[in-house]
Formats: C-alpha cells, structure tokens, sequence
C-alpha cells in the first residue's frame, strides 16, 4: 500500500513538474499583461508538433528538436500577441479573452487541417526499460522530463529576477506607468512576455509529446489546468506555482491509484476550490494575512 | 429604442418561418432563439452586474438535465419539469455563487469555472443519476402552442412562434428589471462596487442575485433544448457551450439587452452556415469573430441604434460642462423632506486604535458629534483622518475600540449596512459611476429609501409607479441644489474636476442619510466652488443633517465647523470649537511649527 | 431617425435570413444519395476514418459494378459530428432535410445513434448504425433503425470463452473507456464473466478520453495482482497503455477488443502485444468469398491493408447498397425500410439478417496476436 502510495507520488511529481511549467506561461502573460491567453493550449500543441515535425523533417536529435520547438512557438507567441492583442489594448477584459479564444479555435482547426487528427508519436531516444530505485520504478525518459521541467522553471525564474528584460517585464506588472516613464519600452516588453510564455508552453508540448501524443486537440486540457494551477499557486509566485503544480500532480497520481481514474479531474478542480476558499491569493499566501 | 422598432423587429422574427421553410433552417434559427435565453441570462451576470463568471454558461446544461430528469425519470409533464429544472438550477446557482463570491476578479472568475468543471464531471461520473457518458434519451417533446389549438401548422412553427413570444416577454420583463432599482444597483456593482456599498447597496446580495437570475435564464434555454434535441448528455455541460454563449454574449453586445439576443442568433446560426467548409469551420469562426471585434467595438449591437436609455452612455457625448453659474441658489429649496436627524443620532467614536502590520495609524482617539452639528476632523497628512472615515462607513474594522451611531454598534458593519443606518460618505479620490450620467449616478443613489426588490420590480403597480415619480424629484432638486441640472445627461467621468466633487456630495445627499463623511470636499475647487461647497453644507445641517468634515481649507473649517477635532500621528490632541482650535499652541505646532493662523 | 433605425434592424435581420434561405436553397436532389454523420474530429476520430475508408470501398465498387439499378450511383454526403449527439441531431438534420439523402448512417460514437433516432424516427428516415455496440441502440423502439453490426453481448460471450479457455486465470481487472462504449462493454463482459469457471474481476476502472497518463491506474491494477488483464483502450492512448505497462514490469495476459487489432498498433508496439487475445467483428484471416472481395477491393483503392473498422465501414456500405438495389429507383423511406427489414446478405464478418428489433446479431470472433501476427481462435 505504501508502496503504491510511494509510487504514485513520484509519477505525480513528473506530471506536475510539466503542469507548473504550462502553468508559468499562463502567469507571465496574465500578471503581465492581464491577458487570458486562451490560446496557450494551442501553443503547448504547436511545441509538440515543432517538436516532432524537427526531428522528421530536419533530421535534428529530440532535444535539438524542444529548442527549435520553443523558438518556433515563441514566434507563433509573438504573432499573436502582435495581431490578436495589441491592437484590442485599453479594450475590455472580455474583449480580448474572446479574441484569444477565436486565436485558438482557429489554431486547432489549422492544425487539424495541415496535420490531420491522427496521433503522431514523437521518437525519443529513450529506452523503455525501466530503472528501480528501491521499490519506486522510474524510466529514463520520466527522469529526464522532470529534470528539464525543474530547468524550466528555475531558468524562468532566474531570467525574471535577473535579468534587464526580465526586470523590464516585471516592472512593467507592478506600475506600469512607472516603468514606461523609465523608458521601458512597453511594445517590446509585451512581444517579449508572449514569446516567453509561448515558448514556455511549447517545452511542456515538446517534453509531453515525446511521452504520450501529438494531437491537434492535445492543448484543451492542459490550458484549464495550466489556470488552476496559477490560481491556486498564487499570481506572481514562481516557487506557488511550481508547488502548486507539483501538489496537483501528486493528488491526480494519488487520486486514480486509490480512488478512480474519473476523479482525477474532479480531484484538480476540487483542490483548487478548496485551496481558493482557505486563502483567494493562493498558497504562496498561506500562512500571511488576507489582506 | 422607439416601440415601432421593436414592433418591427417583433413582427420580422415571428414571420421568419414563412421565409424559411426548410426545416433543417428553421431547427438552427430554432435552437439560436434558444440560445437566446442563455446569452441574456449569461448578460446578466456578465454585463449588467459586471461579474467575470467564466463558469456561469454551464447552468445551460444543468438546466437541460434537470428539466430532462424530471420529466423523464419523475414523470412531470414538460412545462412543470422546465419551470422545475429551472428552479433546481437557480437553487444550485446560488449553492456555487456562494463560496465563489467571496473572491474577487479572475480568482472568482475560475473558481466558477472550476465548479463547472466539477458540474460537468459529477454528470459524466454519477451514472446511477445522469447515465454518465450515456446520457439521457427519449426526453419527451415541448409543445407550447398545442397542436390542437393550432391544426395544421407544422410543429416547428409552432415552436418558433412559441419561443419568439417567450422571448419577448422575456425582455420585457428585464427590461423593467434593468430599469429598476435592482437593474441600477446591478449596473452600480459593476461600475465602482466600493461606491455601491457606501450607498447602501448590499453587494453579496446582489451580486447572487445576477448569478440566480442569470442561471434561470440560461436553465431555461438549456430546458427548451433538451425538450427539443430530445438527448441530453454531457457534452452540454463542457466547455464547448460555454466558449459559444460567452462569444455570443460578449460580440454581440455586453451590458445591453438586445446584444444578447442578436449575438444568439448571429453565433447560433453562423456555425451550422459554415458547415460548407466542414473542415475549416472553427477557422472560418475565428476569424469572423476577430472581424467582429475589431470593427465593432461594442459588439453586434453597435449596429443597431444609439442612444437608447438602456445602454451605456457613450463617452463620445460627453462634452464638459461647467455647473450653472446663473440662477441664484435658493438654499430654501424644497428637497423632499427624508428623516432628518433625531435627538439620540449621536455620532460615538470610543478609543478606536488602528493598526496596518506594525504601524500605529489611530492611537485611542474618542469624540462625540452632536446631531445636527458639523463637525470639522483636521490634522496634518498622515494624521489618520481617512482611516477613521473608513471605520466609520465599515470599509474597516479597527484593531480595538468602536464606533456607536444613535447608540448601535458600527464597527462591525459591512458598508451597506451602516449606510442602511443612516450614515453615508465621499472619498477622498473622487468616486463616481464613470460610465453612468449624472442623473444615472444621482438615480442609484436613492437606492436605500427606494428599492424594494425583485418582485415589485416587475410589477408595474401604483406604489411603484409613486416611487419611481419620488425618485424623479429627488433626482431633479438634488442636481438643483448642486448645480448640475444642465449637465444630467452628460457621463459622469466627462465632467469637470469641481463638478464631479459636487456630483459626489449630491449622491450623499439623495441617499436622505442622517450622517455625512465629507473627505476633503473642496480638495482642488477655486474659491468660487468653495463658496459654492459651504452653501451646501450649510444647508445640510438646516435640513437637520449632521456633517462630519475633513478639510485642509482652514477658512473653510473655521468658518463651518460647529466643533473641530485635531488628529496628529494618529491621536487626538484637542477638540473644541474653532477659537480654541485656532490659538491652542498644540495645534499650530502641529501644523506649522510656532507661527499663529490667522482664522 | 425611426425610418434609419428600422432600416438597420431589418437589415441585420435581412442578413441572418438571407444566409438562412441561402442554406436552405438546396442542391438538386439526386438520386442514391447516402448521408454519413461520424466523428472525424474529436476523440473518435482515428475510429471514423478507418470506417469512412471501408465505407468508400465499398460505394467505388458497387458504382464501378453499375450502381443500384437504373443507371443510378451511390453519392456520401459525408458530415462531421465531433461525436457530440447535439450536432449530430443538426447533422441529422441537415442530411436529411437539405442534402436530401435517401438513407443515413450516424456512427461513433453510439450516443450519436441514438440521438439521432429521434430525427429519423420522426422523418421515417432510414438509419443504420455500422459501428455501434452497446444494447441501447435497438431499443429506441424506432422502425426504421437497423444495426449491421455484432453486439455487446455477443463479443462478451465470445471473449469470455477465450478468458475461461486460458488456465489458471482466476482472476482479472479491466478498464475501459470512460463512455457509453466502454461502461457496456465492461458491463457485458461482466455479466458473461457470471458462468462458472470464470476468473473473478477484482478491478475495473474507466479512463477518459483525453487521459494520457495511464500510470496511477495500472500501478493500482499491478499491486493487485491479477492473472488476466481486459484492456479496451483506443488508438493512440493504447500504445501509450501498452508502453507504460512495460514500464511498469506489468506483464500479464492480455484480453482486449478490436481496439487492439490494428496495424499501426503492431508497428509501434508490436512485441507488447505477443499473446493478447481481442473479440472482433472481423479479421483479414477470413478466406470466405466475401471477406477476400472486401480485401481486393479495399487493397486496391487504399493500397492498404484493412482492420475490423473499416470492414464495418465496407459492410454497412454494402448493406445499404443492396437495400437500395431491391427498393428500386424513386423509393421512399418506407420503401427502402421494408427493403431493409427483409434483407440477406453475406457480409466479411457474417450473415446479415435483422431481427424483429433491426438487430442483425452477427456473432463476433476471436483473434490472438501470437508471434508477430493475428491467428483466428473463434
């Protein structure tokens, strides 16, 4: 039982490493430029299909292939953010939700156009015997996602807090008006926040892709959990958040080895109403007051 | 709109069925028009009320199933089970508005979202009560117009006929909702909620009421599906239908009442035309819909006609107007008389000391305002004068002490509860409903003497009709007394500096409060205004008001005040009239060091 | 002002009328027009093509034989559903009323069967379902609906066989697909795992269809340690299934469904499959006349070779063509109804009588995956 338990939790951690990194690109455009970027999902999508189609047509090695992937998705971003929400700035929330939202319909349409529903499998170079360390059993490929994950994220963070677009980007989200009088340029910055964020979904597509599946609707889930987890790590808090995705990992393993494979989701969503109900700013707020 | 209009407008959509005649056609017109209803109660929530509930479309699907288990599981007839369903919808709505509401922006907006999710899950889960992914077959057919009464004419005429008459009756009666003092306090809520709750509005109230409305409406609409398509399954409660209404909602026109409807019909017809290009519906969609916003950024309803009373203002008429300098203010003038202030209407302030984290910012400070006097609140920036107002008005609670008005207990009230008490407040920035014109703002002002609830409001009895006519004249004789009659119509946010501090003295008084919060009034009015300011306050308290006032404007204080209470770095260090003010040496060190005012 | 304001609201309403006219304003109705609603998009999608592929062999090689009597060809009006039965009523409909087809085929999944009979019940359309298991689907008491294909109980029975025939099988767990699919087949399996000498199920669980992490799950049915295994999972995710398993050190005997007979399933995960037994409608090891029409033809316009969907696919195409052929030119749905009702012909996986429901109850087989190929067992 323990065991299964043991298990369990460590399969979650690898999930909701990837969770925490789509969940990061969501935070950055929303914090930045209080955008729901609807389209995320699809950008995830993108990553994926970069991803495999890198490697089957240019031939490039699979972590060759993540780079290209978020490079590509990062100009997809920057597209976007270029056609879809600059020109609505100043517009209603909804105004712009709804134009992120038509963004992602038609991405999923195009992709089923160009690339067809069927599944595609991204090849790895990964061997799929698995390694025990004690009674936990771990394959090579899970190791390296998460490995990749963490590097992800501690790569964002460390890119927000130190370096000069970085503190552009985060200046920008605490007074805007400041920032700008600072001469941050506003544009730039924004194009900037959308690569980032698009590139960000588009290493959780690559590295999950290469796990699972290629598919043009493969995004849809992901985006509203890539939200639940901001929301419940707590907008501007990269540590939140990476613990947040982890927490939600580990209690969708936790929830399907004991319970049943359909609670899973109701397991996600649920942990999110709860954890919004004990303290709304999220759990890096635990612990200070609600004020 | 002028009625002909909408009778034109009436009369095309009933007769549409004689034009299309393929019944393919008229299924999608139908099931559009049936969207309808979820696009207007989703507009609720949405658009009068200003709530982000992104999760609020999926009481469509609850509505569709709760209408099609009550009929086909417990056996009622049709249109008991749809005003069933729709009942159980409501009462779930409320159930999930609950603990939601106690969020505020995207983190309400997702936690709405994440109930539905769980929604959609429970239906897809719960075999033994909604067959799970099976669904429910066989859900006995709607006919509201019977056959009988009607032979001969197909069952899809029928139903369209039916549902149109719905419709409008539909929008009638939020038509008069809107244009009540709910519709107002809804509208207030989502323009400046902090400004509605000192006014008295109760927002949690108010705010679950949209969320029921808006899940009525929207269950009603998924009960006329279900009884319809005749299957429900879970796919009603995904997040598929809750993408469309919110396009529905938000291109065809938020915060209107015929957006709605037309968004329904556009969005609701459009994707079944696009079948032409199955593969690139979606794209097609999409790009339609970035059209749309782009060209018309008010939605679909942008189209149709402007400047009508139910709309926003738009900012483009707002030409500044300066107030009236011309007419003498009659300071006699006859403002209908609310309850003046009583005898006991004492204002106690009892050692409240308040602290932010580890920063003193009120020390002990007691006093006590006599009704009907003017009490003047001075001391330096920083002194803690605005903090004390917020206690008062229950925007906070202090960390010890308490405040008592006509001997009740304050500090624990929510702000809409100590305006209901009888003691309302400005701010020191200047609030206002930006978007509503000043007859508008002065209108839900009047919310705490006038309202009386959902069912009155759509009622048009004489009491209402009586009331409506009383909150005219306040309107009228309160912009009198303020000098704004020629600028009523004008938005508020259009208007001067010095005529939207009177506008904010103007919403307190329609408010026929007992005890008014005056926070830096004449902050940035030349001497004119100022002038202007102190025949108002003046005649506040002969009207029998008691006014407490913070001001950095010495004449003005001493030339006012009955009585003046000194704050510095929080505490109380003298009270008195304003001689004593004036040459208490504490006072002017205070202020200036060691150097005399001259009062 | 009133006039402009009128003006602009007939006109806006102008529009949606006139694109809804433009919609009804039909093509000229032509003869054997067949209406097809499948999921190609959405999750059953991979499903819908392979069937839509044997659907079109079929109607190539009954025009290319000279149709269905007159002169007249078979024409598929194919419609996507996404699987939703909502849009699969508007479908349904759109068949029906504006592409004016003379009989339709709403598949995949079966809830879009069902929800569309109540639209050709109420048109006297007829209706067949090709790929649709579950019991629910004849029992909508609409005269006009027929299945072509086997039934849940029939593949339970005849799994069940196979998982009693394999020794010391005392007990096994099962998952299934989170929809009306999966919860029948579990269920029918269940209920044929009631006789004596079964193995007892200890587990059964349902994923959902956009899961693809299946770990949590198969860890759960590891530690329990049964003998057998029944793993209905679709394409793709059953590749993913059957990686993670070996991930997992989780080898146990396989049952399955036709969801693991396919052949792309055997090039990405062919030696996990080694020993799996899976109930089918159908296998390429058949060498009865029909079967190897079925193969020539498929092969030649396909340049492929087919799985279980697509001979449904070819079966259902080639039921509706006989029906038309015997309900003649100019025949209305009763007409083509009663063609149907009194219908024999033999199709790649069997006779194809319907019963009294339109149940046509043709049994299904059995096949193994045993050193790298599919062997027929039943």
């Amino acid at each position: 039982m323990l065991e299964l338990a043991l298990q369990q939790v460590v399969n979650g951690l690898l999930v909701g490493a990837i969770y925490a990194v789509m969940a990061l690109g969501l935070m950055v455009i929303l914090g930045i430029l209080n955008v729901l970027n609807m389209a995320q999902g699809e950008l995830y999508m993108l990553g994926g299909y970069f991803s495999y189609y890198a490697m089957s047509l240019f031939g490039v090695d699979y972590f060759t292939s993540i780079i290209l992937a978020m490079l590509g998705a990062a100009a997809v971003g920057v597209a976007v953010e270029r056609l879809a929400v600059r020109p609505l700035l100043g517009r209603s929330v909804f105004t712009v939700f709804l134009s992120t939202f038509a963004v992602s319909m038609m991405l999923q349409d195009l992709a089923q156009i160009l690339w067809s529903p069927d599944p595609r499998e991204i090849p790895t170079p990964f061997v799929a015997k698995p390694i025990a360390l004690g009674p936990i059993l771990l394959t090579t490929q899970r190791i390296f996602v998460f490995l990749l994950a963490v590097a992800a994220v501690t790569g964002f963070w460390a890119f927000l807090r130190w370096s000069r677009a970085g503190m552009a980007i985060r200046a920008l989200a605490k007074d805007r008006d400041a920032a700008l009088l600072m001469g941050i340029n506003a544009d730039r910055m924004h194009a900037a926040t959308f690569a980032l964020g698009a590139a960000l979904a588009a290493a959780a597509g690559a590295l999950l892709g290469a796990m699972f599946n290629v598919y043009p609707t493969m995004g849809e889930l992901p985006l509203l959990k890539g939200f639940a987890v901001v929301i419940m790590g707590g907008m501007g808090s990269t540590g939140g958040v990476f613990a947040a995705g982890l927490i939600l990992g580990i209690a969708e393993g936790l929830t399907a080895g004991f319970l049943s494979t359909g609670y899973v989701d109701m397991v996600a969503f649920g942990t999110l109403i709860v954890v919004l109900l004990i303290n709304p700013r999220g759990i890096a707020h635990w612990g200070r007051s609600s004020a | 709109m002028p009625r002909v209009a909408w009778g034109g407008a009436f009369i095309t959509l009933v007769a549409l069925p004689a034009v299309v005649v393929n019944p393919y056609a008229r299924h999608v017109l139908l099931v559009a028009l049936m969207f309808s209803f979820v696009a207007l109660g989703l507009n609720v929530v949405l658009g009068y009320a200003g709530q982000h509930a992104f999760g609020h479309p999926v009481f469509f699907g609850v509505g569709a199933y709760a209408s099609a288990l009550l009929s086909v599981r417990a056996g009622w007839p049709v249109l008991a089970a749809l005003a069933g369903g729709a009942a159980v919808t409501t009462l779930i709505a409320l159930a999930v508005g609950w603990p939601c509401f106690r969020l505020r922006g995207i983190y309400f907006g997702m936690a709405t979202f994440a109930f539905a999710r769980v929604i959609y899950l429970v239906a897809q889960n719960w075999i033994g009560l909604t067959r799970g992914p099976m669904g429910i077959p066989s859900v006995p057919p709607l006919e509201l117009l019977p056959a009988a009464m009607f032979p001969g004419v197909a069952r899809e005429v029928r139903l369209h006929v039916s549902l149109v008459l719905l419709l409008a009756l539909t929008l009638g009666l939020l038509h008069r909702v809107i244009g009540s003092a709910v519709g107002r306090s809804w509208i207030a809520l989502r323009e400046n909620e902090e400004l509605a709750g000192s006014l008295g509005i109760p927002a949690l109230r108010y705010k679950m009421a949209a969320f029921g409305a808006g899940a009525a409406l929207a269950a009603i609409g998924g009960g006329l599906y279900a009884h319809y398509v005749s299957f429900v399954s879970p796919s009603e409660l995904s997040f598929h239908y809750i993408g469309i209404v919110f396009i529905m909602v938000i291109a065809g026109g938020t915060g209107t009442l015929i957006g709605p409807v037309l968004g329904g019909l556009v969005f609701g017809v459009l994707p079944e035309v696009l079948r032409v290009a199955e593969q690139a519906r979606n794209l097609l969609l999409g790009s339609i819909l970035l059209i749309t916003i782009a060209i018309l950024p008010e939605g679909l309803v942008g189209l149709w006609a402007r400047a009508s009373s139910w709309r926003r203002v738009p900012a483009e008429h707002g030409a500044e107007t300066a107030p009236d300098r011309g007419a003498p203010m009659r300071q006699n003038a006859p403002l209908r008389a609310g309850p003046v202030a009583l005898p006991s209407d004492a204002l106690e302030i009892q050692s409240v000391t308040h602290r932010f984290g580890g920063l003193v910012v009120l020390s002990d400070v007691s006093f006590r305002v006599e009704p009907g006097t003017i009490l003047g609140l001075i001391g330096p920036n920083g002194a803690g004068k605005t903090t004390l107002f917020n206690i008062i008005s229950g925007i906070l609670r202090p960390t010890a002490g308490r405040a008592l008005f006509s001997g009740v207990p304050i500090t624990e009230c929510s702000p809409a509860a100590v305006a209901r008490l009888g003691i309302v407040r400005t701010f020191q920035i200047t609030s206002l409903f930006p978007d509503l014109s000043v007859e508008d703002n002065v209108r839900t002002a009047t919310y705490l003497w006038a309202h009386r609830g959902l069912v009155s409001a759509l009622a048009h009895t004489s009491a209402s009709r009586t009331r409506e006519a009383e909150i005219e004249r306040t309107v009228e004789e309160t912009l009198r007394l303020v000098r704004l009659t020629p600028s009523r119509k004008v938005p508020a946010c259009a208007l001067s500096y010095g005529a939207q501090r009177g506008l904010e003295v103007a919403l307190a008084l329609a408010t026929r409060c007992r005890l008014i919060l005056l926070d830096e009034p004449a902050a940035g009015l030349n001497p004119e205004e100022t002038a202007h300011l102190r025949e108002v306050i003046l005649g506040l308290r002969s009207r029998g008001l008691t006014v407490v006032l913070i001001e950095h404007d010495m004449q003005l204080v001493m030339g006012l005040c009955d009585r003046i209470v000194v704050l510095n770095h929080g505490e109380k260090i003298v009270e008195g009239s304003p001689q004593e003010i004036v040459t208490d040496p504490r006072v002017i060190e205070a202020y200036l060091g060691s150097e005399p005012v001259r009062a | 002002m009133i006039l402009r304001r009128c003006s602009v609201v007939l006109a806006s309403l102008l529009v949606t009328v006139g694109a809804l006219v433009g919609v009804g304003i039909a093509a000229d109705p032509a003869p054997a027009k067949v209406g097809i609603g499948l999921g190609l998009t959405g999750p059953l999608a991979f499903l819908s093509q392979e069937y839509l592929k044997g659907l079109r062999a079929a109607v190539e090689v009954v025009n290319q034989e000279g149709g269905v009597g007159g002169g007249r060809k078979i024409e598929l009006v194919v419609r996507d559903h996404k699987g939703v039965p909502s849009e699969a009523v508007a479908v349904a409909k759109r068949l029906i009323e504006q592409d004016r087809v003379d009989l339709v085929d709403i598949d995949l999944p079966s809830t879009v069967a069902i929800a569309a009979q109540a639209v050709t019940k109420q048109a006297k359309m007829p209706q067949i379902t090709g790929f649709g298991f579950p019991m629910s689907v004849v029992e909508q008491g609409n005269p006009y609906h027929f299945r072509v294909c086997t039934n849940a109980v029939l593949i339970a029975s005849v799994l069940a066989d196979s998982i009693r025939a394999v020794p010391n099988n005392r007990t096994i767990a099962m998952l299934a697909p989170n929809d009306d699919y999966g919860r029948g087949a579990i269920k029918s399996l269940t209920d044929a795992l009631a006789a004596p000498g079964s193995p007892k199920v200890v587990f059964s669980d349902y994923y959902e269809r956009e899961q693809t992490d299946f770990t949590a799950v198969l860890l759960k049915m590891k530690s329990l340690n049964p003998d057998s295994l029944y793993i209905d999972v679709r394409w793709s995710a059953n590749v993913t299934v059957l990686k993670q398993m070996a991930e997992l050190g989780l080898k146990k005997q396989l049952f399955g469904s036709v969801n693991f007979y396919n052949t792309k399933l055997v090039e990405r995960a062919g030696p996990l499959l080694e020993g799996a037994y899976m109930s089918v409608a159908w296998a390429p090891v058949f060498q009865d006349a029909a079967s190897k029409r079925f193969l020539e033809a498929y092969q030649r316009l396909h340049n492929e070779a087919p799985n279980d969907s697509a001979s449904l696919g070819w079966t259902a195409g080639m039921v509706v063509a006989t029906a038309l052929r015997t309900a003649g030119p100019g025949a209305d749905g009763d007409a083509i109804r009663a063609a149907l009702a009194k219908l024999e012909w033999q199709a790649p996986q069997g006779l194809i009588k319907f019963d009294e429901r339109g149940d046509a109850r043709v049994p299904a087989h059995v096949l193994q995956f045993k050193d790298g190929a599919y062997r027929l067992v039943k």
